[in-house]
């Protein structure tokens, strides 16, 4: 009788916990290894990853010396039921992994409208209240972006941008050349005060070159410039929001778990948890005196000296 | 063409292939949003100061000090515009010179380690046993010029040095390190920073040894005194002598809203330079020992409007001696009595003291008044020498002469007794409250007026204001105008000072003040070329010197007797020359007028020009050079010595993690073309010692870091 006691204990126990990790998404992530600071971030990613509710996942750094039998192999034998592509993973080490499970991405801005993932690129729907929030008498917002790049963000751009009650002025560009004439354009018509600046992650704005003369005519002109980038705030951009890895992951394996389900759903989604950098002496030139409640919501303000 | 679009375009016309380099590769991109504040400084040049008030800033971060082949505090200090390491020779303590501010005490310049200042009472320098401080566990040391008094308090006159130790976080990991080099020169640490439970724990530890560089001096005071009386005791020409050993410990815990940290830096087997009395003495040996404790709560989410912090902290300092020979055997002094013996002895002093600080601060900051941001704090500060300790073979006879004791010229234990004590235990306390207000006046004008007043036991009462007006005067260039009034404390040894008709002390100083008007600019000349300049003028007053006693006695007294007044200006740069290569550099001139003589203060250079160059040859590898010239120094009043030679050298370092993935290996040749660089001799010195002081020679190491 207690024998039968102990083997009926232990089938309940067996079944609890196989119903368990059936129940669970196996989520297998590919990320590239990298130097300490970069793996540091991805880390930081798949341990929120790790914290999304029934989920299993499990990291394997990849290098240029992986091939994609070990990496089919690993995929396989984890029974992986969705692949996260983390960084920069060569396509020849996840083409095939996406004939057998879905294949979404992470950690990079997928600039491709097909690219099935979480975005860098922070919420518009954000962007925009924060602005409403420190600005509310911007009323027009300009953005340049490359239709196959970010043609995704500017349709979610478009929505929030009516939700808000401002106008959108997305300028569609092909190239770097038509970026450049396109901001002409722009910074001739702004109006001081009430017109923004959106800075995206499209690569089709060089932004390398173009950030100190936009920094220049937007103080000049009193525009505002809002930003992706917190490196933009800290050279002089009015704010940005950017994401907060641990959650991103965390969104990541929401959608790696949709994806599992659904697995014909397309496109990225921009990031909707965000960190925020402010910059006080390009409020203060736009005559903008923030409440304590506006600078806590910000989680690095810039210049870092007390003026 | 409107000039818009003529700088748009040429922005883009020179970068060709614009798209392909400035696709963001993932990887830098997610460093890049990171928000890392290594990362954020990396793409924007250097970092900014974490300074409470506007001022004339320089901020040297953990990278910079390992690129510049620096392995202690006054190598990088030297690096910063308007500041001059010189040497005094007792200790062979540092002296940083700013902005023409020269004393042998150097007690015009605040140093502070994480906030919490390293000022000891009885000198008012940082220590008579200890002239290194470590780096491989500083974050970043941040420099502030000019007056500092309206928020520190006392000794920030001439400027204020923080040293921010690395948290849990900068750590991350364990990283051991050996490094050896010349003048059997070995130092071996490891550090570790990590989690334990909830809390974040950084650690350091490291050991180190030198034989000390030996730069030679020709004579000395007993030299003098061997010419005056037929002697040849002199241990001159010799070495100076500047070898010693090194513990420095590190503890940071911190949890929540809490943190508590723990130091201890040990100099036992410190040698005395050029001997206490400017008179060579390779035997003598001191036992530095500086201990502190302290514990912080801040809350910067204390209320909606309220940052609030409480901090206690403890400070201990023991310099124990082994008998020091102020004159070596042989020498005429001390005078035997009659009947007795003398000149073999020499003669022998050991002076000695211990002192603990307590200090507690409350600071807040509040938000609640549109347009204005407040800043409070009030604290309580104990500084207390509690013993002191002294044996001696002689006292002074007549004129001042040194005679023996007793017959035997045998050492005797001083007592508050027999009168031979040179100080006797001593306290004070100080109750301080300060307010500042950072006022946005319109848009791109700040104004920033602060107020800080001390009440001290013994001395009274100062308060010191500072006024700063900040206009944004275009998206690529600030200027500020500040004033500022600063105070320094008198030290023990000025006050109190007995039986040492040399340096009697004076229970009636004042404090020291200066007051100070700069003008700086910041421009960001290009993307990649920042500047800045800053012109200056202070005036010095009520300048605590030892002078001749008014009243026909003979020797010397500390008196409020001396007014310095001077001007100049720091002119800098940092341009990122190529993807590779980044240089930077500093000039600095300045020109102080001495009133009592009205005669330059000399001593301090008047120009000082340090250039740098930063070039990445390959991915992981990095050659840093740097040359640094010091000119223009002239000798004080009276002193009818030569012009001091200007000097300039030159370092290389070369330093690379790519040999193996978790080491890295530096070597550093500094004063590479090995130029004979002098510091100058001063007041009595300067006549003992009458060939200046030598700087090492041409110096290598090799240094190893592992990271487990």
């Amino acid at each position: 009788m207690q024998q039968y006691r102990r083997i009926t204990a232990f089938l309940v126990a067996w079944l609890l916990a196989s119903g368990t990790a059936l129940a669970e998404t196996r989520i297998g992530v590919l990320y590239p290894e990298s130097a300490p600071a970069l793996l540091q971030l991805y880390q930081a990613i798949i341990n929120g990853m790790s914290k999304a509710g029934e989920v299993q996942v499990q990291g394997r750094a990849v290098s240029e010396r992986t091939s994609p039998e070990e990496v089919i192999a690993w995929a396989q034998e984890r029974r992986n039921q969705v692949t996260v592509a983390l960084g920069d993973i060569p396509p020849a080490l996840t083409e095939r992994l996406a004939a057998d499970a879905p294949l979404i991405y992470g950690a990079s801005a997928l600039n491709d409208n097909a690219r099935p993932g979480v975005s860098l690129a922070a919420s518009p729907a954000q962007m925009f209240d924060r602005l409403r929030q420190i600005k509310p008498e911007v009323e027009r917002i300009f953005v340049l972006y490359r239709p196959q790049s970010s043609g995704w963000l500017i349709a979610a751009a478009r929505t929030a941008a009516r939700q808000q009650g401002l106008e959108l002025a997305a300028i569609a560009c092909e190239d770097a050349q038509q970026a450049g004439a396109a901001f002409t354009r722009v910074l001739q018509q702004a109006r001081p005060g009430t017109d923004a600046i959106w800075l995206t992650l499209d690569p089709v704005v060089p932004l390398n070159q173009l950030l100190p003369v936009l920094l220049r005519e937007s103080w000049d002109k009193h525009l505002v410039l809002i930003s992706n980038n917190p490196v933009d705030v800290a050279k002089g951009a009015l704010f940005a929001l950017y994401p907060d890895y641990p959650a991103m992951g965390r969104q990541l394996a929401e959608r790696a778990k949709r994806q599992a389900v659904r697995p014909t759903l397309s496109g990225p989604e921009a990031s909707e948890h965000l960190r925020g950098a402010f910059n006080t002496r390009t409020a203060s030139h736009l005559g903008i005196v923030p409440s304590e409640r506006v600078l806590r919501g910000f989680d690095r303000t810039f210049p870092e000296e007390q003026r | 063409m409107s000039a818009v679009s003529r700088h748009l375009l040429s922005a883009l016309c020179i970068a060709p292939c614009v798209l392909a380099t400035h696709a963001r590769a993932d990887d830098q991109m997610l460093l890049m949003l990171s928000g890392d504040e290594q990362m954020v400084s990396l793409a924007t040049g250097s970092p900014q100061p974490v300074s409470k008030a506007p001022a004339v800033a320089t901020v040297i971060t953990a990278d910079d000090i390992k690129a510049s082949g620096a392995t202690e505090l006054s190598e990088v200090l030297e690096t910063v515009p308007g500041l001059h390491v010189s040497r005094s020779g007792n200790q062979f303590l540092p002296i940083y010179s700013i902005r023409g501010i020269f004393t042998r005490y150097n007690p015009e310049v605040l140093v502070m380690i994480n906030g919490i200042p390293i000022t000891n009472a009885f000198a008012g320098d940082r220590g008579r046993l200890n002239g290194t401080y470590p780096l491989e566990h500083v974050a970043r040391i941040e420099v502030i010029r000019g007056p500092g008094s309206a928020l520190y308090g006392a000794e920030a006159v001439s400027g204020v040095i923080n040293i921010i130790t690395k948290t849990a976080k900068e750590i991350d990991g364990t990283e051991t390190g050996l490094r050896a080099g010349s003048f059997q020169t070995y130092d071996g640490w490891i550090q570790h920073g990590g989690k334990w439970g909830e809390v974040d724990v950084a650690a350091y530890l490291r050991l180190g040894h030198t034989d000390g560089f030996g730069g030679t001096i020709a004579a000395d005071a007993q030299t003098r005194l061997d010419r005056n009386t037929g002697t040849h005791a002199s241990n001159a020409p010799g070495q100076i002598n500047t070898g010693y050993d090194a513990i420095d410990s590190r503890l940071d815990f911190s949890l929540d809203n809490w943190r508590l940290r723990a130091g201890y830096l040990g100099r036992p087997n410190a040698q005395t330079g050029t001997g206490v009395a400017d008179a060579l003495d390779p035997q003598a040996k001191g036992d530095g020992r500086y201990t502190n404790l302290d514990l912080t709560w801040h809350d910067a989410k204390f209320t909606e409007n309220w940052d609030v912090a409480v901090q206690a902290s403890y400070f201990d300092i023991a310099e124990p001696v082994t008998p020091v020979h102020l004159y070596p055997a042989g020498s005429s002094l001390p005078r035997a009595l009659p009947g007795g013996v003398g000149s073999s002895i020499g003669m022998i002093g050991q002076p000695q003291h211990w002192e603990r600080q307590h200090h507690l601060n409350l600071s807040a900051r509040y938000g609640g008044i549109a347009r204005h941001k407040l800043q409070f704090g009030a604290g309580y500060n104990l500084y207390d020498v509690y013993r002191v300790a002294a044996a001696k073979n002689y006292t002074n006879g007549a004129g001042n002469v040194p005679v023996c004791l007793n017959l035997s010229c045998s050492v005797v234990e001083a007592t508050p007794a027999n009168g031979l004590l040179f100080l006797t235990p001593h306290s004070r306390r100080s109750l301080y409250a300060y307010l500042q207000d950072e006022w946005f006046l319109a848009p791109d004008w700040y104004l920033t007026a602060g107020l800080r007043h001390d009440h001290y036991s013994d001395f009274g009462d100062t308060t010191n204001p500072r006024v700063a007006l900040v206009w944004d005067t275009a998206y690529n260039l600030t200027s500020k105008i500040m004033f500022g009034r600063a105070f320094r404390a008198p030290s023990f040894i000025e006050q109190y000072n007995i039986n040492n008709p040399a340096a009697l002390g004076n229970p009636d100083l004042e404090p020291e003040t200066v007051s100070t008007t700069e003008l700086a600019f910041a421009w960001h000349a290009r993307p990649d070329l920042k500047t800045g300049l800053s012109l200056f003028r202070y005036q010095m007053q009520d300048v605590i010197r030892f002078i001749a006693n008014a009243n026909g006695a003979a020797g010397n007294t500390a008196q409020n007797a001396g007014d310095q007044r001077g001007s100049g200006l720091e002119l800098e740069f940092s341009w990122d020359a190529l993807a590779q290569l980044r240089l930077s550099g500093n000039y600095a001139y300045q020109r102080s007028i001495d009133e009592t003589s009205n005669q330059d203060a000399g001593l301090a250079p008047h120009q000082h020009i340090y250039l740098r160059g930063d070039w990445r040859l390959a991915p992981g590898w990095l050659l840093s050079g740097q040359v640094n010239r010091v000119a223009d120094r002239r000798r004080q009043a009276g002193d009818d010595r030569p012009p001091i030679a200007d000097y300039t050298t030159t370092d290389l370092t070369l330093r690379t993690g790519q040999l193996h993935r978790d080491v890295e290996v530096a070597f550093s040749v500094r004063n590479i073309f090995d130029v004979d660089a002098r510091e100058p001799t001063a007041d009595s010195s300067a006549i003992y010692i009458p060939h200046d002081l030598p700087l090492p020679g041409r110096t290598l190491y090799a240094e190893l870091r592992i990271h487990l």
